[in-house]
């Protein structure tokens, strides 16, 4: 369906505009929900119904037709920080954070990248990758997810979070500093062994 | 990292922080000129700049695309769907006035006086009238949807259609022939068809609720009431269940499709009860 014709009738809240929004960007939030909750699938599917519920009971609020993705996303990403709020984990968040001058000393300090020209063992990254991601500290883990596998934009992601542009910046670039070792063969190999048998995650 | 000489004073870290990401375009500052002229300038700034676009293709590439498991899904829009049933009926109730009760009490008298107070026309959030799932059933038997015997494939061929994650019951002596969708007002049913002896029997399943206008019949066991119609030689049962209207119609007794109506419920709860009675010959 076209995004004008579903906002239309979100906006006139005709019955299912709201369900195939929700349809649209299912697997996408589930899997966010998931990253977002460190792999653990209940909690995903819990904080999932919980956004899904927030977004049915404001979607008329929803004006802008191609905002459908983002505005569903924000709705997650801020049930999920309600959430962690209320488990008292709001020091933690902003303990994290680096100011200016903190972030341009790790920026200088980049060393070049040594990434194999192709893209092998493709078949063990994935999961190396849902790992290292899942020891990341939930600011980074959520911020390189949204904008490395999501596609949003730092811009998109500040307001999700509602943090300034620069803090979204320094999330990413100390997540993509720890998720380096993954993605460098010669890193990989010294990585911690993971277990053998593939699990959902 | 060194920084360049005059008239560069821009340091590296600077330099990438004002420069990535890359903000999309934007007014450029006298600050981000400088930063821009430092990279074009600094092969470690322009590799770092590189390195960044080429980890965020990886990750991008690397990262696990699962699909939200159809369980998940159906459980989430039954909580939508059970949502929007209450929304319905805790909509707010204004208080009377003088003239609204005249005029109801008018369109009331008009009403009686041209036969529309059938007890099947009642609205409600779903369908008006459940005898239009006949209705749809004798006019769409050949629409557009998928033809398969398989269970599997027809759950996800609906999955991917309908945001209801609905289980795909089984009948005895039914065959499954497929799958479609039917657009009933505002409402998409998910609609499944069976050959059952020569006969098309059809599952139907949409959000909303069942028209309260007729009082449902009630099962001894714990099983939603059926409601039924008749519209065309087809017979419509139709039942209410978190938050979805389900509903079988086939040219079949009101008692046979009472009983598959209760296998199919049982079904769904994992609990199989034998069938009554004998379908018979179309």
């Amino acid at each position: 369906m076209e995004p004008h014709t579903l906002n239309v009738r979100i906006r006139h809240a005709q019955p299912r505009a709201f369900e195939e929004l929700l349809s649209e960007h299912l697997d996408a939030l589930f899997r966010t929900a998931l990253r977002l909750c460190a792999g653990q699938t209940a909690d995903a599917e819990d904080l999932l119904q919980d956004a899904a519920l927030r977004a049915f009971e404001h979607h008329s609020q929803l004006r802008d037709p191609a905002a459908g993705r983002s505005w569903l996303f924000t709705i997650l990403v801020r049930t999920h920080l309600n959430r962690r709020r209320t488990e008292g984990r709001r020091a933690e968040v902003m303990a994290t954070d680096l100011d200016d001058q903190a972030f341009e000393t790790a920026l200088a300090e980049w060393t070049p990248l040594r990434l194999p020209d192709e893209l092998v063992d493709t078949w063990g990254l994935g999961d190396q990758l849902t790992d290292a991601l899942n020891t990341l500290p939930g600011e980074l883990r959520a911020t390189a997810w949204l904008v490395d596998v999501e596609g949003f934009t730092q811009r998109e992601v500040a307001a999700m979070h509602e943090v300034p542009e620069g803090t979204v910046a320094s999330r990413l670039f100390r997540a993509r500093r720890q998720l380096r070792a993954v993605l460098e063969p010669d890193r990989r190999q010294v990585a911690p062994p993971h277990g053998t048998a593939r699990r959902p995650k | 990292m060194t920084d360049l000489g005059k008239p560069d004073m821009t340091t590296c870290g600077e330099a990438r922080r004002l420069l990535w990401p890359d903000a999309g375009p934007r007014r450029v500052s006298e600050q981000v000129h400088r930063a821009q002229v430092h990279v074009s300038r600094c092969p470690a700034c322009r590799q770092f700049l590189d390195d960044m676009r080429a980890m965020a293709a990886r990750i991008g590439h690397a990262a696990p695309r699962i699909e939200a498991p159809l369980e998940v899904r159906d459980r989430l829009f039954k909580a939508v769907a059970r949502a929007r049933t209450m929304q319905s009926d805790q909509a707010p109730r204004r208080p009377w006035r003088w003239w609204a009760v005249a005029g109801l009490a008018a369109s009331a008298a008009l009403a009686l006086a041209v036969g529309l107070t059938s007890r099947r026309s009642v609205a409600t959030a779903g369908v008006h009238d459940i005898a239009v799932f006949a209705q749809d059933h004798r006019r769409a038997e050949k629409g557009d949807g998928i033809a398969s015997a398989d269970s599997l494939v027809v759950v996800r061929w609906l999955a991917a259609r309908v945001p209801i994650a609905l289980q795909v019951p089984q009948f005895p002596g039914a065959t499954l022939k497929g799958a479609r969708l039917s657009d009933l007002g505002d409402l998409r049913a998910a609609v499944v068809e069976y050959d059952l002896g020569g006969r098309t029997l059809s599952y139907y399943v949409l959000p909303g609720g069942v028209p309260n206008g007729q009082a449902g019949v009630r099962a001894p066991d714990s099983t939603p009431p059926l409601h039924y119609a008749e519209r065309d030689g087809y017979r419509v049962a139709a039942w209410q269940d978190a938050g979805l209207t389900h509903a079988l119609v086939a040219d079949l007794p009101e008692a046979t499709l009472a009983d598959l109506a209760h296998y199919c419920m049982h079904q769904m709860m994992a609990r199989l009860p034998p069938l009554q009675s004998q379908v018979p010959p179309a």
